[in-house]
């Protein structure tokens, strides 16, 4: 029966137990994040999967207490709540793997219950409780967003613990289709970004190369000092167009060089005290080079040229002093993965969203482009590689540029 | 225990609660406990429902009141539970209360009961 499961009992400092359930069972205080449980049904993982349970009414609580108890050993820590707020409390401050919902709390009622839950913690999956009778609302929870639901009355204390580890799987199921769609969307956006930028930056520079040619023909057949002048303001500012829409090319793949074999250890080396001058003297930098050579198929001005916006990017994020690492692996045969982390003020998920999109900037149009990491893209993606990027606000970020090794690069 | 326990077999099925909890007699007697503590909270509420007339709430109570009926395999009470709930129209005053009096009484019965249980056991 659903009412009546084993495990342990556990509960937080903000926990609102039931006065008629303290004392039952043991009660500890989560103190870890619960990462990586193996979820298959009957898994001895070493960390517990945190259950909430939100139910008002004592006795069916203890019902499943006492369940956990019995036959749930070290698998699970249970917290217990009779109240939606005091359950939602909980939500915030204790890292929850699965919900076990009563949708009738003395409070809200039905299938409000769930989307009030759903609304505060949109990816923490439900497991739906229902009494008798109510399998027609149990249906239209899982409708609306409830990974299972599970009759009272007739769920053995086995059910409920696979529902717990089904409910766990799919959420993470849905959770990656998710992240895969955004991903893929996002990728979709870039590619027509670069398709639009690429095409106007190639027009424009043909009309950059007529103003550059006619400002040098100026400045060299003018006698005029004025003229002089001018010409050689106009140059200066077409020499940074050219710069700018070289950026665009380069998001755009349309860049392209000249691909040969090169150790990326030896890239890096060469352009060390260049990188030095970039990142700034107050910053601590670290060099870490994977100790077989990183042979890639490569451009390497364009390498070079991604390396220095990737540390450029982490001296802004890192501000007026902080460490910033480069660092060199081959993870496989396949191919070699360049790192530039920091620990600076890290990135917001909106933000991670976009720094890839050319001209967004977060320090403003007027002080920087926006144009250096949509380069880096460009750059991985004519290279057949891939960027990825872990960021935490207040921790720093990890640019990971994974490149093809030569052999498999010339193969493409 | 035997099935054949006079009062409490007619109003609560506990061997079948006991098997349920795998024959675990200290479990039972703990809920039953609960129970006798929980059981004036449950009346008071069906009584406030009733006298304040608000039927979304009396079902509501009655709901949660089924639900530990069942646990305890309390036939009656579950039914005068489920009678209570699923009634459509509370127009008339005295059916609500008649319901929830027959309810009330079943309850007093479950608490009886169970307190015989705890004596015996």
């Amino acid at each position: 029966m659903a009412k009546c499961l084993s495990g342990v009992e556990t509960a937080g400092p903000l926990l609102s137990i039931p006065s008629q359930l303290q004392g039952f069972g043991r009660l500890v205080a989560p103190s870890h994040r619960v990462m990586g449980y193996d979820t298959r049904p009957g898994s001895t993982g070493t960390s517990p999967i945190q259950v909430l349970l939100i139910e008002d009414n004592v006795i069916d609580a203890r019902f499943l207490s006492a369940d956990f108890q019995k036959r749930g050993e070290s698998r699970f820590s249970l917290h217990i709540t009779h109240r939606l707020d005091a359950g939602l409390q909980v939500l915030r401050t204790t890292p929850i793997d699965v919900i076990l919902l009563d949708l009738f709390l003395e409070e809200i009622y039905g299938l409000d219950t769930l989307s009030a839950v759903r609304i505060a913690f949109p990816d923490t999956p439900v497991v739906v409780l229902t009494g008798l009778n109510d399998e027609a609302l149990a249906l239209q929870s899982l409708k609306h967003g409830a990974q299972d639901y599970l009759l009272k009355t007739s769920a053995d204390s086995d059910r409920l613990f696979r529902a717990i580890y089904y409910a766990i799987e799919r959420k993470q199921v849905e959770l990656d289709k998710r992240s895969l769609e955004e991903r893929s969307l996002q990728m979709q956006k870039l590619e027509a970004l670069g398709t639009l930028a690429g095409g106007v930056a190639h027009n424009f520079n043909n009309m950059l190369m007529a103003i550059m040619g006619h400002s040098y023909l100026l400045t060299e057949t003018s006698a005029d000092e004025d003229i002089q002048k001018h010409a050689v303001a106009i140059k200066k500012a077409a020499d940074r167009a050219s710069a700018l829409t070289r950026q665009l090319l380069m998001f755009s793949h349309r860049e392209t060089g000249r691909l040969v074999p090169v150790n990326l250890n030896d890239i890096l080396r060469d352009t060390e005290e260049l990188i030095r001058s970039v990142a700034g003297q107050r910053s601590l930098l670290s060099f870490a080079y994977a100790q077989q050579p990183a042979l890639i198929q490569a451009d390497p001005i364009q390498i070079q040229h991604m390396i220095m916006s990737l540390v450029l990017n982490a001296r802004e994020a890192i501000g007026p002093a902080g460490c910033i690492t480069i660092r060199t692996e081959i993870p496989e045969s396949r191919s070699v993965r360049l790192t530039v982390s920091d620990d600076g003020c890290g990135m917001s998920p909106e933000t991670r969203r976009h720094i890839f999109e050319p001209f967004y900037t977060t320090r403003g149009l007027a002080v920087a482009a926006g144009l250096g990491l949509s380069a880096v893209y460009g750059i991985v993606k004519q290279h057949g590689g891939t960027i990825d990027v872990d960021s935490e606000i207040g921790k720093g970020s990890s640019f990971m540029v994974t490149i093809p090794t030569a052999s498999i690069a010339r193969a493409i | 225990m035997k099935s054949e326990d006079g009062l409490l077999s007619r109003i609560a099925d506990l061997e079948l609660v006991l098997g349920r909890l795998d024959g675990d007699l200290e479990l039972l007697r703990e809920l039953a406990t609960l129970y006798i503590v929980e059981y004036p909270n449950q009346v008071q509420d069906l009584l406030d429902a009733v006298s304040g007339g608000d039927a979304d709430k009396i079902r509501r109570v009655a709901h949660k009141i089924k639900g530990t009926a069942w646990s305890f395999a309390a036939g009656p009470a579950t039914d005068a539970a489920r009678t209570l709930e699923e009634t459509k129209d509370f127009t008339d005053g005295r059916d609500a209360s008649e319901l929830a009096g027959r309810l009330s009484q079943e309850l007093g019965r479950l608490r009886l009961a169970l307190e015989e249980f705890l004596a015996r056991t």
